[in-house]
């Protein structure tokens, strides 16, 4: 209850929504991420998430408002393009772009993330990742990327499925670029989360990447180029060393 | 414990001479800077410049702390990462030292340098590391032994951002005016947004794409200069602060901490202010002078590598232009 009061009185501050606020029921905080709010409730009888983007004082409040906006809505129909590919993904129910509002299926379960941390490496948490590859595969083939698509961002439900969650920053793009920087964030947190096995957990991915996407091998040889770097500029020092491999 | 260390990486030979004791921890400081005539660095060039004016740099470092090298415990070198020419330099002084007096030799990866003379000169203990320069751009936490990468720029660091728009449209150099970078002295004269694109995907951020855009603007909204600085800034420095904050949430860290010659500027100090009160956690700016390349975090880091036991064979000490930092085992932090 207090987490509702909470809520609507932060959707206030945005904008009043009054009447869905009003069928949000039995609210408990999800998590508090660094660009949204997520709660669990009761939405029409229905046990569900609501994501809310809230307004951020170090940003400039016109960025912040455009960004809330089109982050929300595009959150919305890239979950909706992700589902009629055949990604398992939380149903949308209800959307308030202004205030950045989403509410959305809850997904019972257990983050990849915590769940490869706690496992390690062995065949089940492979089999997630190639799951985790296919999904990207279906969706790159379908000409949407993900924008995060990292073992923080998918849930095993009680079942053993996996769903992928957090389109906040998709794309509507059919670019090489854009797929391969999925590909490579992807990467880059197997690098700094499951580096207990990073080349193996990255096989496991790609074996299911390649399976549900055909452009696979141009994917991942621009992923190669973009760790090389140097690309804009002659050369460029990094953290990674002066041409990054 | 006194240990001197040498940095060579790229734009400056530094020399530093650093202790374990807590007052005074630096005995000595000198720096060679090297300014390309035009353009980028020539690696050549400041290699050059290096190799003419390193020797005298050290003797002047031991002048400085009133000390010979018999004094010294031990010699650190930056091995990398960075440019090729630049850092056989240094690697190539420190090795002479070595062998010549019988000192042992410690390598030091110059991206941890720059993490460790943070913490120690801000007193931050496990923060999320925001590196912003003219060649970085990436957003590090210590995790499992290691200083591993969370966030980068994809293409253009934040201080190479800045640096080409005011040089493309006009505005610099000089670059940098009383402390203030030329880019937020014109977004000063701003009032109005213009749209630019705003980029972050994942945990990393990219401004190539931005700077192409706002250049183009700055050249046909006459009348608009300022406009489009303070949204070319408000752009560039909260897509960082975005992926600084995603990194936070991800580590669970309640400490941040900005360092790189970009920490310099005022406006941005005053943003991670906010952001720190919003998250919830401490914050901590690395002071210019520590900010930027130079030899004392070089001795420092190798000091406290060297306490645990880290050292290198002369003849194995070999340059790493590719030295990636989450190679490197944190062992004076287990
Ligand atoms: N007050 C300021 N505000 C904003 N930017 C600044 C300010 N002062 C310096 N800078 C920027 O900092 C950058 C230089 O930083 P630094 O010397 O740490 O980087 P670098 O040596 O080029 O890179 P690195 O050592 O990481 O390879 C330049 O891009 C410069 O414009
Ligand atoms: N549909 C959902 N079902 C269950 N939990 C969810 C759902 N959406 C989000 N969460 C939880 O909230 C957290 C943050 O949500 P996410 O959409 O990833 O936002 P952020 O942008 O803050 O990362 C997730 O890690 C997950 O634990
Ligand atoms: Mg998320």
């Amino acid at each position: 209850m207090e987490a509702l009061t909470r809520l609507s009185r932060l959707v206030e501050e945005v904008r009043t929504v009054d009447k869905v606020v009003k069928v949000l029921e039995r609210c408990e905080e999800l998590s508090v991420g660094a660009e949204a709010r997520v709660l669990r409730c009761r939405f029409l009888g229905i046990d569900a998430v609501a994501k809310l983007r809230l307004p951020k004082p170090f940003l400039d409040p016109r960025i912040d408002a455009k960004l809330r906006v089109s982050r929300t809505r595009k959150e919305a129909r890239a979950i909706l393009k992700a589902l009629e590919l055949g990604v398992r993904a939380p149903v949308p129910l209800w959307i308030d772009e202004e205030s950045g509002l989403l509410i959305m299926q809850f997904v019972e379960g257990i983050l990849l993330r915590d769940y490869v941390v706690e496992k390690g490496w062995c065949d089940d948490t492979c089999r997630y990742f190639e799951i985790l590859g296919e999904f990207l595969g279906k969706m790159h083939g379908g000409g949407l990327v993900h924008g995060d698509p990292t073992t923080s961002n998918a849930i095993i439900n009680p079942l053993g499925e996996l769903y992928v969650i957090d389109f906040g920053l998709a794309e509507f793009s059919n670019a090489l670029e854009d797929k391969a920087i999925d590909v490579h964030i992807a990467f880059r947190a197997i690098e700094s989360t499951h580096f207990v096995a990073e080349q193996e957990f990255k096989n496991c991915f790609l074996r299911g990447y390649s399976r549900t996407y055909d452009r696979w091998r141009d994917v991942v040889a621009r992923v190669r180029e973009i760790r090389t770097m140097g690309r804009y500029v002659e050369r460029r020092r990094t953290v990674w060393g002066e041409d990054r491999e | 414990m006194i240990v001197l260390g040498i940095e060579s990486t790229a734009h400056t030979f530094g020399v530093g001479i650093v202790t374990d004791e807590e007052e005074r921890f630096v005995l000595a400081d000198v720096r060679v800077k090297y300014v390309p005539e035009k353009g980028g660095i020539h690696p050549r060039e400041a290699s050059r410049l290096f190799a003419e004016k390193g020797p005298e740099a050290v003797k002047k470092a031991f002048e400085e702390a009133g000390l010979t090298i018999k004094d010294v415990d031990a010699v650190a070198v930056a091995l990398g990462p960075g440019m090729g020419p630049c850092l056989r330099v240094g690697a190539t002084i420190a090795r002479m030292l070595a062998a010549y007096y019988d000192k042992p030799l410690v390598p030091v990866n110059h991206a941890v340098a720059h993490i460790e003379i943070g913490l120690k000169v801000t007193g931050a203990r496990d923060p999320v590391v925001v590196y912003l320069s003219g060649g970085n751009t990436a957003v590090l936490a210590f995790v499992s032994g290691r200083y591993r990468v969370f966030g980068e720029t994809l293409d253009i660091a934040l201080g190479n951002l800045l640096d080409t728009f005011a040089r493309e449209v006009g505005l610099a150099p000089p670059y940098v005016v009383s402390g203030k970078h030329v880019v937020d002295i014109c977004a000063e004269k701003g009032r109005d947004f213009v749209d630019l694109p705003y980029v972050v995907r994942g945990q990393d951020v990219a401004f190539s794409g931005l700077l192409t855009a706002a250049v183009k603007m700055y050249k046909s909204l006459k009348g608009r200069e300022g406009d489009v600085c303070l949204s070319l800034r408000e752009v560039a420095y909260g897509s960082v602060l975005e992926i600084a904050a995603r990194c936070l949430m991800q580590t669970g860290k309640r400490e941040v901490m900005l360092v790189g010659g970009v920490a310099a500027s005022p406006v941005l100090r005053e943003k991670l202010m906010a952001f720190a009160k919003y998250y919830g956690v401490e914050h901590y700016v690395v002071p210019p002078r520590y900010a930027v390349d130079n030899g004392v975090m070089i001795a420092w880091t190798g000091l406290l590598a060297f306490k645990h036991g880290v050292r290198i064979p002369v003849e194995e000490a070999i340059i790493r232009q590719r030295w990636r930092v989450d190679e490197v085992d944190i062992v004076w932090r287990r």
